[in-house]
């Protein structure tokens, strides 16, 4: 006898009489019968796995009577009971067409009686455990419940026509007697002890001494039949109940004649008892497996439906189902009711999960394998009773139309999938986590079934989606993953998109993918599959391909209008897609693409990696919707090493800049924020300790390389540990240290030359370690485009500055030229703007007086458009290389914070 | 110079005919072996109905197939001949212009049958009376590239030209054609530029290259180039430097300007296309590697000089390139070693002398230049501005400009006035001078101001 599932179901009845009894008064039987379940879920939850053994009860008979005789038997009559009462219910939901009414009641009340002969069972076991122990509070209030069940069991068995035989059942009857004797002798021995009991006690032994007295009054007749022989009493009993056994037969007849009447009723009052084993091979015969899938329909959604209930006999009709029509339909039924599990849940458990996933690689493979039989949306009307095969009609096969939708399940399916993963902590449950995403591969290989069989169906809407999630699950993967998953996939899928007979690589797997995509005609599916394209160019370093891509695609005009998951989505690709221009040594443009990004502090939350934490505090249901958005941990970008690119990419641009501008005000202007705050933070310490984090070895690096020390900048640099990230660390280190040779000459000139008369081009080279040649032709530039005044000496190599110093009044007057200019030039457009009204007043006030004050106001609107427009295009004049090409992409940059910022705001 | 070869880049943005020049340069300037030349030119022309000239390359292809041209050319005569015979009532609806085009399919087929026998010049003067007549505008479109191409090939560059414009504004206002889609429109903006390659480079001196830039750098066939062609990126990079020198139109911006956008264009499309034309800029203005630029400069001669379109401005387009060379040098350098300019110019050391002095002698250079022969060296003296120049130079035009403003404002003013008084007048008739008065409240405002 397993001590905890003893444990277990005492708690529940406990609990059931107690907390529940509220609910019980409420609902009547039905609370009660929710009450047993309840103490079922617990019982089982005792279990080591509650899944391992509800499939062990599922799949086999003899597993069950092997758990039963572990337990008690009480145990086992409960659980067969149960069974017994399923199987009731569902026949009578069959059959209750025509007295629907009276029908349903007595479906209540009879599945209730069985309940409550388990509960009784529970208590009566509890009594005789009681009185050993001397309990007899205990003892009283079981007892209690025991007559409280005697009276409805005979006010509801008299209604029926079992005969007055069955109708006290002889544990009852034994348990008056044997509490008699127990209470006798017990007050027996009280007197003649020294010790007395405890007050409580011996108040309830009286208490129940009384009522034993009165209800053996009660029950007079029945009692004096049941001494005198207790196992005629039994046999008498057993065969008044029992009845109905060998009308099996018949009774299934009528009911699917839908004559239920008297009789049917009867029978199947008397089912609980004798139905035992026999009970399950009566609904869940392949006869029988469309009634009881309609009945299972009627039920779902209702409120008391058990749908772990629901799973186990679907599950148990796919055994036994034959025909392909058969397992097509409880298919249907039990995917979804698979999915539907848990709704209060976060997510569904793994193993269901995975069960279900199975069940729909089942499903799909049916359909694969049968062509004759589709399941569709939208289907002629059927009887869902009937078995129906493909016909020939005319010469031509029909097929066999099921209504379903595999798209929906699929995807739902993959949700769930993306559920269980938020879910898990990647940190803490790391194996768990894993585990649960080995299971991409046999989705993966679902998804691509699905794909390969809506293709054959020509269901152009469900291929797109299909594609979409295939898309999904292999975009943001390293190459070597994808191949894993492909060759997973059978060799034989008839694909049209990607033909499984060429050899492909995963670039040309997600190119394939992708192109079928841009032929949909989703506008919403293109868009995402555009930015999924980008990501995996990004990813494979192919920047510019992703590039050109994006401004193709005119994405960032119109990513404002887009639903929140594709703004997401579109931040990752524009993060990609810096880090790879990072990663390819195109610094200005990793710079601008990446600049918008790390100008707000929200990088987690606008690639939905973390919640909003600061601010405006969110509801709860924002909050929720934003978690369900958050991405799996194994799809997140890592914002450190996007911050150390970026804030890199600063230092390489902005030092020679911060150099060459003279003035304080410049300098504010000119600076990205972020990494100027950084670096003022830096200055204002008095002291700075060794570098800690990433953060600390680019400001110390930037530092260095204003002072000139290019090399301490490039150790400090490539000592940042986070570059192990990258998949060519050696090229990038190289590219970086290159590129601070470079501008660490630039700083140098910026910041020296006016210390200089001349400068020796070897020395240069010599200093900075570069090639003379490249040293030419740095200086060489910074003097064409007017950045170093001074002028290459060809024959001596060396460089002259030609630098002149101005005085303090000579700059201050500078200044006031400059700021003069400027306000002429304020003024200029003032004017403009004034005049352009006012010959727009002269054409207008011809025509109309309204007219002339509309278009005036509109003319300014245009002209502030252009000027805004100006700004955003020149902002950051000097960068225009990294801008990408001249009237492709109107303010990457830009735009792209309004997409960050729309994201934010919802 | 194979690689640089482009023909099999252009050849699929061109018409039949068009690539058949083409096709013929390459066998004049024998860059590939003539065997696949002759089967190229014969595989190109197998579907025409040109059949006497098919037959001639089908002899020098010596390729295995047989074919019976006699009967083929009955074939095509006998189609020619009944297509004209259906075509003659147009015939003579267009020598009757009274008459309405109802029989427009007639034209139609005239069309490409004439095309086909390629008398160019007829046909150009045929779809010019079916585009007047045609309602239809899709066909019309079609007959407006049909004309295109047979002005190419008679060599009518200046009609050419207007119908390069007209296809130009059909295809970037697409009211209702099939234009509309962004693919069709993009398709035929490659083709469009393709094709005006012929033109542009066969028209005047000046004119065509001026005509190239304007076109090809309209933001949007830069971005058709960008997408779908950057092979014709050399073109525009030739046509830039070449007219760098040439006397600018009124009123269109510098020269430099094209060099610096292009340069941007070139270094941002380098993972597509380059070649030494378009490396030659990029050595020049984005490295600042002379003796590169000069490297290259030798190689893009070559390419220059077997290119089809290019082929005839090889010294000019020298010539410009050096010029661009010693320009940079000059603003570099305080101090030039003669001989060393003279390597980089790929000139001799007497060249370069009379070279330098050229350049010297032409002010725009805007530099103070003198030649040692002693030290055969060229010094360069910059004047470099001092504070109060620099001041001066920011002040300068200061009060001028206040004055236009003012000026402005006055005359504007006088308008107001003026207009004050008519619209005083109709307020009396019309009974609503409110805005009027309000109008002249702000005049005199600003009349104030001015004052």
């Amino acid at each position: 006898m397993s001590f905890f599932a003893k444990l277990g179901s005492d708690d529940s009845s406990s609990s059931s009489s107690g907390s529940d009894s509220e609910e019980s008064i409420l609902s009547g039987d039905e609370g009660l019968e929710q009450d047993k379940k309840l103490a079922a879920k617990t019982k089982t939850k005792n279990k080591a796995s509650m899944f391992l053994r509800s499939d062990a009860e599922d799949s086999d008979e003899d597993d069950s009577d092997e758990d039963s005789d572990e337990d008690d038997d009480e145990e086992l009559s409960d659980s067969e009971d149960e069974r017994a009462a399923r199987g009731n219910k569902f026949l009578m939901g069959a059959d209750s067409t025509d007295e629907e009414e009276e029908e349903e009641d007595k479906t209540v009340v009879l599945s209730a009686k069985d309940k409550r002969f388990a509960e009784m069972e529970a208590a009566i076991h509890n009594i005789t455990n009681a009185t050993r122990n001397n309990d007899w509070v205990l003892a009283s209030t079981e007892l209690d419940k025991v007559f409280r069940f005697i009276q409805r069991h005979q006010v509801t068995v008299v209604a029926t026509t079992v005969s007055a035989a069955g109708h006290i059942p002889p544990r009852f009857l034994e348990i008056l007697v044997s509490l008699e004797k127990d209470v006798n002798e017990t007050i027996l021995s009280e007197k003649s002890a020294k010790k007395k009991m405890a007050p409580a006690k011996a108040k309830a032994l009286n208490g129940l001494k009384q009522t034993l007295k009165k209800k053996q009054k009660e029950f007079e007749n029945v009692l004096k039949s049941y001494i005198e022989d207790s196992e005629a009493y039994t046999k008498a009993y057993e065969q008044a109940n029992a009845i109905q056994a060998p009308k099996k037969q018949p009774k299934k007849v009528q009911v699917a004649d839908g004559d239920a009447g008297a009789e049917g009723a009867e029978d199947q009052n008397e089912d609980f008892m004798t139905i035992g084993k026999g009970g399950k091979a009566l609904n869940l015969t392949p006869e029988g497996v469309f009634k009881t899938l309609r009945e299972i329909f009627e039920q779902r959604g209702r409120k008391n439906t058990d749908r772990a209930e629901t799973i186990k006999i679907l599950s148990k009709l796919l055994e036994v189902s034959e025909t392909t029509y058969q397992k097509l339909r409880v298919l249907l039924a039990l995917v979804p009711a698979r999915l539907d599990y848990s709704q209060n849940l976060a997510h569904i458990p793994h193993e269901s999960w995975v069960l279900g996933l199975n069940e729909l690689h089942q499903l799909v493979t049916l359909l694969l394998d049968n062509p004759d039989y589709v399941v569709q949306e939208t289907v002629g009307e059927y009887d869902d009773l009937v078995e129906r095969e493909p016909q020939t009609v005319n010469g031509k096969k029909e097929r066999v139309a099921v209504a379903g939708s595999l798209i929906s399940l699929l995807e739902s399916l993959d949700n769930e999938f993306t559920k269980t993963l938020q879910h898990t902590d990647a940190h803490e449950k790391g194996s768990d986590y894993i585990e649960r995403l080995r299971q991409e591969a046999p989705l993966y290989t679902l998804v691509a079934k699905a794909q390969s069989l809506f293709e054959r169906e020509a269901a152009t809407d469900s291929t797109a989606r299909a594609v979409m999630r295939r898309l999904e699950h292999v975009y943001a993967k390293p190459n070597i993953i994808i191949d894993h998953f492909e060759s997973k996939i059978p060799s034989g899928l008839k694909s049209k998109i990607v033909p499984t007979e060429t050899k492909r690589n995963a670039d040309e797997l997600i190119h394939d993918l992708c192109v079928y995509i841009y032929g949909s005609d989703a506008p919403v599916l293109r868009a995402r599959a555009i930015l999924f394209h980008i990501f995996n160019h990004a990813t494979h370093g192919r920047y510019h391909q992703a590039r050109d891509l994006l401004l193709m695609s005119h994405l960032q005009d119109t990513i404002q209008h887009a639903d929140v998951t594709t703004q997401i989505l579109y931040n990752r690709a524009i993060m990609q897609l810096g880090l790879s221009a990072f990663k390819r040594g195109f610094i200005q443009e990793c710079q601008t693409i990446l600049g918008e990004m790390f100008g707000t502090q929200r990088q987690k939350e606008l690639l939905a990696q973390s919640v909003q934490r600061y601010q405006q505090q969110l509801t709860p249901e924002q909050e929720l919707i934003e978690k369900r958005r958050l991405l799996p941990f194994h799809m997140h970008l890592n914002v450190e090493l996007l911050e150390a690119a970026y804030l890199t990419s600063c230092m390489l641009i902005e030092i020679p800049l911060l150099a060459s501008v003279e003035t304080e005000e410049q300098k504010r202007k000119v600076t990205s924020k972020v990494f100027k705050r950084f670096l003022d933070l830096a200055d204002r310490q008095s002291f700075m300790g060794p570098p800690e984090n990433t953060r600390d070895h680019i400001i110390k690096a930037s530092k260095s390389l204003q002072s000139g020390d290019w090399e301490k900048a490039r150790d400090l640099i490539c000592s940042i540990k986070i570059w192990s990230l990258l998949d060519n660390v050696d090229d990038v280190k190289a590219i970086l240290s290159k590129k601070i040779q470079e501008e660490g000459l630039r700083t140098y000139l910026f910041t020296y030359s006016s210390y200089y008369q001349s400068l020796s081009l070897e020395h240069l080279s010599k200093t900075f370690d570069l090639p003379q040649s490249l040293v030419n032709s740095i200086i060489s530039k910074m003097i064409y485009n007017d950045e170093l005044t001074a002028s290459l000496d060809q024959i001596d190599k060396v460089v002259i500055f030609h630098k002149i110093d101005q005085t303090e009044v000579q700059k201050l007057s500078q200044l006031l030229a400059e700021r003069t200019a400027n306000l002429l030039d304020q003024n200029e457009k003032i004017l403009d703007l004034k005049l352009g009204q006012n010959q727009n007043q002269q054409q207008d006030g011809q025509r109309s007086n309204n007219a002339q004050t509309t278009d005036g106001g509109n003319n300014k609107q245009e002209r502030r458009g252009g000027n805004n427009n100006n700004r955003g295009g020149s902002y950051r004049g000097r960068g225009g290389g990294g801008r990408g090409r001249g009237g492709f992409n109107a303010g990457l940059g830009s735009t792209m914070g309004s997409g960050n910022r729309r994201v934010a705001a919802q | 110079m194979a690689e640089y070869d482009l023909t099999q880049k252009l050849i699929p943005h061109l018409d039949r005919h068009l690539a058949i020049p083409l096709l013929n340069h390459l066998s004049d300037i024998e860059t590939f072996p003539a065997e696949e030349l002759a089967q190229a030119q014969y595989d190109l022309v197998k579907g025409t109905n040109m059949i006497d000239y098919v037959r001639q390359l089908h002899e020098q292809a010596k390729s295995g197939e047989s074919t019976d041209f006699a009967k083929l050319k009955e074939e095509a005569t006998a189609k020619y001949q009944q297509l004209n015979e259906k075509a003659q009532p147009v015939m003579k609806v267009i020598e009757d212009p009274e008459a309405v085009a109802k029989l427009r399919s007639g034209v139609d087929k005239d069309k490409n049958l004439e095309l086909l026998r390629s008398e160019y010049n007829v046909t150009a003067n045929l779809l010019y009376h079916f585009m007047i007549f045609s309602p239809s505008i899709d066909l019309n479109l079609s007959a407006h590239w049909g004309k295109l191409a047979s002005n190419i090939l008679s060599g009518d560059w200046e009609a050419a030209l207007t119908e390069v414009k007209d296809l130009r504004d059909a295809i970037d206002n697409p009211h209702g054609t099939s234009m509309v889609k962004p693919l069709a429109q993009l398709q035929a903006r490659t083709w469009l530029l393709h094709w005006s390659l012929f033109v542009f480079f066969n028209l005047g001196e000046g004119q065509g290259h001026q005509g190239l830039l304007d076109m090809f750098l309209s933001p949007a066939y830069l971005n058709t180039i960008q997408t779908s062609c950057p092979h014709l990126l050399r073109y525009l990079v030739a046509a830039a430097v070449i007219s760098r020198r040439a006397p600018k139109p009124a009123g269109t911006r510098g020269n430099r300007d094209h060099i610096k956008e292009l340069t941007k264009i070139v270094q941002m499309e380098e993972y597509q296309y380059s070649d030494p034309i378009t490396g030659f800029l990029k050595d020049l203005f984005a490295d600042f590697d002379l003796d590169q630029a000069q490297q290259r400069l030798s190689v893009a001669e070559n390419v220059v000089k077997s290119d089809f379109f290019l082929s005839g401005f090889a010294d000019e387009f020298v010539e410009n390139a050096r010029w661009l060379i010693s320009e940079v040098y000059c603003r570099i350098h305080r101090r030039i070693d003669i001989g060393q300019l003279s390597k980089t110019l790929n000139l001799s050391n007497e060249e370069g002398e009379k070279w330098i002095v050229n350049l010297i002698r032409d002010s725009r250079m805007g530099v103070e230049a003198k030649i040692d022969l002693k030290e055969n060296m060229l010094h360069i003296t910059r004047p470099h501005a001092t504070p109060t120049a620099t001041l001066i130079e920011t002040t300068r035009g200061l009060a001028f400009r206040s004055q236009a403003i003012q000026f402005a404002m006055q005359s504007s003013a006088g308008d107001s006035r003026g207009e004050r008084g008519e619209r005083g007048e109709r307020g009396e008739r019309g009974g609503r001078g409110g805005r009027g008065g309000r109008g002249r409240g702000g005049a005199l405002a600003r009349e104030e101001v001015a004052a």
